[in-house]
Parts: structure tokens; C-alpha cells; sequence
């Protein structure tokens, strides 16, 4: 686990790639795009994304910096370890659904 | 448990993660319905978002539904969420850079599957007039009870005049009345899809084409509405700036 800067408009995770890390938000804000569809992920929360590392499958978003942002990059077993089970785990699975939702007009 | 009609109601928060062992069981947002079969978990979105549910929830036939901790389904919920995002994906238009051609339609071979039906049947519709005026009047001309009929005619009116538009409106019109008076979904789809594939410069009658489409996938609760409600609103941006 380590953590990781990211400057304005820096690409963090990219949609298709093969996802091998999980990212807590530590600071600052981050543009996430599904499809045609936009949202801010912020250190309140604090907000999760790269969830499909945990399941092995690629990226399904893509995620950018929005000004500096402070990252902190899990391997699956160490956020399934520490995380999974506790608030941060259940709020990013939540988040996810959330957007995921938006994304296709559902809510 | 085994049960059959509503399992939530309107209004309801789900505060149970269920999974359907078999069955099927009925979702409904914004008017649009989706069926939840095996493996699916029942009313996810609003269980993990703690959000009352727009619509009852109910199981169409008798189906079993099984209690899970979302502690232990963490992983397989988000293989549930990503298949989702996968949907969206294949029914998303990319808007800015859409030609017709970059639809990628689902395998629509009206030709083949129409001569099963007609061998099948043991329909003989007999051999379209080689004058163009003949043929659209004989194609007027067949009534409603003739609809398979009608439509091997309509299909070699535009094999054999490509160029008339006539062939479009044939095609829309047949298509319709296929889904209502037959109920034939794949027929009318099929029919539909060759307006767009033959006509994609007839932008009113691809139009046309596309809402049809729209709303019969809606009514079989297929997500694939998505791409032709996003197809028709280009199409009517497109005929727009024609006008």
C-alpha cells in the first residue's frame, strides 16, 4: 500500500485497463466518466474507485485528477484485509452502484 | 423462499439482500421494467442506496429467493454492477462521431428466417410485377390477414426497386402491423432494421424506424431501448439541421 500524488488532469485509472489496484481518495477531487456520464469523487467518504480489481475484471471508468489529489493504492488483498468489511468498503460499494445507477438513468 | 407476486412495495426500502435461486421477478424504473432472473439480486440499487423503490417489485411466476449478508456476496455484487456498466456500454452511442454504419445490429436475417416461415407455412406469395406501379399496388392491395404474405412482398419490392423510397414506408408500415397484429417482435424488428441498413439516408423514415424499435424493446424489457432512443434523438438533431 503506498500513497501516491497525482497533478491536475493526470489519468489515473483508464477504462479497459486491466485493474490490479484499488485507489482511497486521500485528498482532493476526482472526475470519473462512464460512458457519456460525469461525476466528482472527493476524500469524503472517503470515496473508493478501481473496485473491479477485487474481481479481476478491467476498469469500467476512467478517473482524473481534478487539481492535486492524494491516492492511496491498495493490492486486492490488502484492501480486502482492511477495508472490505469496514465503512470505507461498504461506502465504495455503495458509490459505485450510485454511479452506476446515474449512468444508465435509473436514478 | 418460494414466492410469487409483489415482494416490495412501492415506496419500500429494501432492507434485505436477496438473490433469485430460480424464477423470474419484475423491477420497474422510469416505466421501464427489467427482468431479474437466476443469479440476479433483487432491487440492488435501492438495497445498497437505502432509497425507496420507485415501483413494485414482483415475481412473475413462482420463483425462489434466497437471503444473503452483503458482507459475503461484496465481490459477486460488484460482478453484478460491473455486468451493468457492461450493458451501458454496448447500448451507449458515442454521439459526436455516430454514422449509421457503426451500428452493429444484432444478427436480423429476415430472409432466411422469412423462408422457414413461408416453408413452413407452405405460403406461396407468387412473383412480384416487374412494373414498378403494379407492384406497389399489389402490395396495397393485400390485407391484413395476408401479412407474412406482405411481407415477402415488401422484402423483393425493395430487392428489386432499391431505390424507391416507397420500399422505406412499406417496410415501417408492414413492420407495425406485424408486432400488432401478429405479435411477431422479430419480424417487426427485422423490418425496422432494413429501413435503417436500405434507407439510412431517409432520415424521417429511420426516424421513424428507430422510435418503433425503441418502443418494442421496451415493452420485451430489453435495455437495447437505450440505442435507439439515443439513435432517434441524433436522427431528429440530424433533421433538424436538414431542415
Amino acid at each position: 500500500m503506498e500513497t501516491l500524488e497525482f497533478k491536475d488532469g493526470e489519468k489515473i485509472i483508464k477504462k479497459d485497463e486491466i485493474g490490479k489496484y484499488i485507489y482511497i481518495i486521500k485528498t482532493g477531487k476526482i472526475k470519473v466518466t462512464i460512458a457519456s456520464y460525469e461525476s466528482i469523487l472527493s476524500e469524503e467518504g472517503p470515496d473508493v474507485f478501481g473496485l473491479e480489481a477485487l474481481v479481476g475484471e478491467p476498469y469500467t471508468e476512467t478517473c482524473v485528477a481534478l487539481g492535486d489529489v492524494k491516492v492511496i493504492k491498495c493490492e486486492k488483498e490488502e484492501f480486502v484485509e482492511i477495508y472490505e468489511r469496514t465503512e470505507v468498503g461498504k461506502e465504495a460499494l455503495k458509490s459505485f452502484m450510485r454511479r452506476t445507477a446515474k449512468a444508465l438513468g435509473w436514478i | 423462499m418460494r414466492i410469487e407476486g409483489v415482494i416490495f412495495k412501492k415506496g419500500e426500502v429494501p432492507k434485505k439482500l436477496f438473490k433469485i435461486v430460480y424464477g423470474t421477478i419484475r423491477e420497474t424504473r422510469n416505466k421501464t421494467y427489467h427482468d431479474l432472473t437466476k443469479g440476479d439480486y433483487v432491487g440492488l440499487v435501492e438495497y445498497l442506496l437505502e432509497i425507496p423503490l420507485a415501483d413494485d417489485i414482483v415475481a412473475i411466476e413462482e420463483s425462489e429467493i434466497t437471503e444473503l449478508s452483503l458482507e459475503e456476496e461484496y465481490e459477486n455484487v460488484i460482478k453484478k454492477i460491473i455486468s451493468l456498466r457492461k450493458i451501458l456500454y454496448e447500448t451507449s452511442i458515442d454521439l459526436e462521431n455516430l454514422i449509421l454504419d457503426d451500428f452493429n445490429f444484432e444478427t436480423a436475417d429476415i430472409d432466411d428466417y422469412l423462408e422457414q416461415v413461408e416453408s413452413l407455412l407452405t405460403l406461396s406469395a407468387g412473383e412480384l410485377p416487374e412494373d414498378k406501379k403494379e407492384a406497389v399496388e399489389l402490395i396495397e392491395s393485400i390485407e391484413d390477414d395476408r401479412l407474412l404474405t406482405k411481407v415477402n412482398f415488401v422484402k423483393k419490392f425493395i430487392e428489386k426497386f432499391p431505390e424507391e423510397e416507397v420500399g422505406a414506408k412499406f417496410l415501417i408500415e408492414t413492420a407495425a402491423k406485424v408486432y400488432i397484429v401478429l405479435n411477431d417482435r422479430y419480424v417487426a424488428k427485422s423490418l425496422l432494421k432494413k429501413v435503417l441498413l436500405t434507407y439510412p439516408h431517409l432520415l424521417d423514415y429511420c426516424y421513424e424506424a428507430t422510435k418503433t424499435l425503441e418502443s418494442i424493446y421496451k415493452d420485451e424489457g430489453n435495455i437495447i431501448y437505450r440505442r435507439y432512443s439515443k439513435m432517434a434523438k441524433v436522427l431528429e438533431v440530424m433533421m433538424r439541421g436538414n431542415a
